[in-house]
């Protein structure tokens, strides 16, 4: 099942308290070639984040302790982690305003009940995205 | 006898004369008239009967001698011999009278229907009056018990009348308020602007509506801070004979509305919620089994039970959401029947037990040896608290943990008591208020992912809404959770015939 432009060496992150959805994504991530971490809450992934340095994060908006929205905020804090781009999953999505989505690197919002596979494609065309965006960065400095 | 009549109707002749001079002066003196306030009618009669008492006085007076001779001798000499002479005059003076009998009875008879008319208007005119009377009464009720305040004002923005809401939202007195201009009575300068303006703008059946915010007073005893309520204004000018007359102000109270509004929308959103978190497992692992992702036949069942599994706690939140809102809306019906408490509680740990050994946990019925405790009831909603408050204690309780089940009476309420407790990771003081909540979800890791989130608040709505029983929990953290239930005790009266 390995995919052929998934680099191995690229880690995601995956944050959601129901574990039925965190097991799902990871095989479909796993089975795609990346490495995976995973965390229930905002708390233990922001200690994942600080520890692994993923390269992309998916994380529920709804969870206990530490939502979706105040674990943006914290990785945004930090400039080690305020690159890294986020895929937010919600069964909520009219409760997050556009200043709410302005605030850290939130790329997508996925709403629940979603799809694997575009959970997937997203996860690849963030990847190539965030690889593009330094190459861009040290061409517009020179 | 007859000398007497006809000095009567002379006499009667003369006060007629009398009577009606009296009523032509009254007629021709505008003032004096006003002032007795005499029917026209009565004045007319007695008109009437004097110009004829004049006319019979005229014709009599000359001739009263004569007529009183004659009759002197008719009464004086009875008999056959002065018959023949006698009863010439007799018919002469007939002649006279006759029609003039007639004429008295005309005029009376025309003065007693005229009566009888007047009596007729009055009694007609004081029904009307108690009509209306009564209908006031009853728009004054209406107005007074009304929730919403009506304020109303006269052509000079002064207050008429100001119903019972009003007098409480301004904290005023009404009686007092009236006749004070509009200004000085409510300190609200928004609203008595818009109540001059709508005058000023006049034109019957125009409506002005806004919203206004107004400051309730502080409930006396209640030591509520005084909070500021949405109102919604209606405002109409009332006219009398083309020209603003003055205003009607209704103002409704939006607050509660808006209040069960967003309880709605929180109601629904956190059911979509709750809805879309199994769908979304559902969706996900059929897509992966789809994609050929499961690696093996292990891997495929499992999925499969996972969709199984989730697709019960959809079937289950859904039972659950109708239950929840069928009991608020009340209409449920309640199948009362005596129950013995241990009956039930052997139903439900027979429907548990499997699971409870799946999962490694010793479910103990220490009920079964204790009182006869019995419970006026509906057997199937008794059956899904127990099953609830289990379940519950179950998916909380780590394997090798216990659940223990446990019924006893309370004597000096009368109560008999069900209890479930674990031996699971218990509840902080702070949650245990909110578990039986609607959606209210303790963060304890897989056993989340199980629940509805409604099951606890089923289960107090079918104790305390419909059994009048009490529902509650003990826990301290780290030493397990103990839910408890109690209903009247139904076996009691019994054992003390006993």
């Amino acid at each position: 099942m390995m995919h052929d432009d998934a680099r191995p060496d690229r880690r995601i992150l995956i944050v959601d308290d129901e574990t039925h959805i965190l097991q799902v994504l990871s095989l479909k991530l796993r089975n795609a070639g990346y490495e995976v971490f995973t965390a229930m809450d905002g708390e233990e992934a922001l200690e994942v984040v600080r520890q692994s340095r993923p390269d992309l994060v998916i994380t529920d908006f709804q969870m206990p302790i530490m939502t979706g929205l105040e674990l943006c905020r914290a990785m945004a804090a930090d400039p080690a982690s305020a690159e890294i781009p986020v895929l937010m999953l919600t069964a909520r999505g009219y409760s997050l305003s556009d200043r709410d989505l302005a605030i850290g690197n939130i790329r997508h919002v996925v709403h629940k009940p979603f799809s694997p596979r575009a959970i997937l494609e997203m996860v690849r065309t963030l990847l190539i995205d965030a690889e593009a965006a330094p190459a861009r960065k040290r061409e517009d400095a020179a | 006898m007859r000398a007497g009549k006809v000095s009567s109707l002379l006499l009667a002749g003369f006060l007629g004369a009398v009577s009606a001079v009296v009523a032509v002066v009254v007629t021709h003196l505008p003032v004096l008239h006003d002032k007795l306030h005499i029917p026209n009618a009565l004045v007319e009669c007695v008109k009437l009967y004097g110009v004829f008492t004049l006319l019979f006085f005229a014709v009599m007076f000359p001739l009263g001698a004569s007529i009183d001779r004659s009759l002197a001798r008719l009464h004086g000499v009875p008999g056959d011999q002065d018959h023949a002479g006698g009863s010439a005059p007799r018919s002469r003076i007939a002649r006279w009278i006759n029609p003039l009998l007639r004429a008295f009875d005309a005029a009376i008879e025309c003065y007693r229907r005229d009566q009888a008319r007047l009596r007729d208007e009055l009694q007609s005119v004081e029904n009307s009056r108690r009509a209306i009377e009564t209908t006031r009464r009853h728009s004054e009720a209406v107005l007074h018990t009304l929730r919403d305040v009506v304020i109303v004002t006269d052509d000079q923005d002064r207050v008429v009348m100001l119903n019972g809401a009003a007098a409480q939202l301004f904290d005023l007195d009404a009686e007092a308020a009236s006749g004070r201009p509009v200004a000085d009575v409510i300190p609200q300068p928004r609203l008595c602007r818009l109540i001059h303006r709508t005058r000023q703008a006049g034109g019957h059946r125009a409506v002005c509506q806004d919203e206004i915010v107004v400051s309730r007073p502080a409930e006396s005893g209640g030591g509520k801070a005084p909070a500021e309520a949405t109102f919604e204004a209606c405002l109409m000018c009332v006219e009398h004979g083309g020209r603003p007359g003055g205003v009607v102000a209704v103002l409704h109270d939006l607050t509660r509305e808006r209040e069960l509004l967003s309880l709605k929308t929180d109601f629904i959103s956190k059911a979509s919620h709750e809805l879309r978190t199994p769908l979304s497992s559902i969706r996900a692992y059929i897509e992966m089994l789809i994609d050929g992702e499961a690696r093996d036949d292990a891997a495929r069942q499992q999925f499969y039970a996972i969709v199984h599994e989730e697709a019960d706690r959809l079937a289950r939140l859904i039972d659950n959401l109708l239950n929840v809102s069928r009991i608020e809306a009340g209409i449920v019906n309640v199948h009362r029947e005596r129950l013995a408490v241990k009956s039930v509680i052997l139903d439900a740990v027979h429907a548990l037990t499997p699971t409870a050994r799946e999962r490694g946990i010793a479910l103990i019925n220490a009920a079964a040896g204790g009182a006869d405790l019995e419970v006026d009831a509906d057997r199937d909603m008794l059956h899904e608290v127990m099953v609830n408050l289990i379940s519950n204690a179950l998916r909380f309780t780590p394997a090798g943990g216990s659940v223990t089940i446990d019924a006893a009476r309370d004597a000096a309420r009368g109560e008999a008591v069900i209890t479930v407790a674990d031996t699971g990771p218990g509840i902080p003081v702070e949650a245990q208020q909110r578990v039986f909540e609607k959606f209210f979800r303790l963060d304890r890791g897989e056993a989340r992912a199980a629940g509805t989130g409604l099951g606890l608040t089923v289960c107090k709505h079918i104790v305390e809404s419909l059994h009048e029983g009490r529902i509650g929990v003990d826990s301290a953290p780290g030493a397990g959770a103990r839910f408890w239930f109690s209903l009247p005790d139904r076996s009691q009266p019994a054992r003390s015939a006993a």
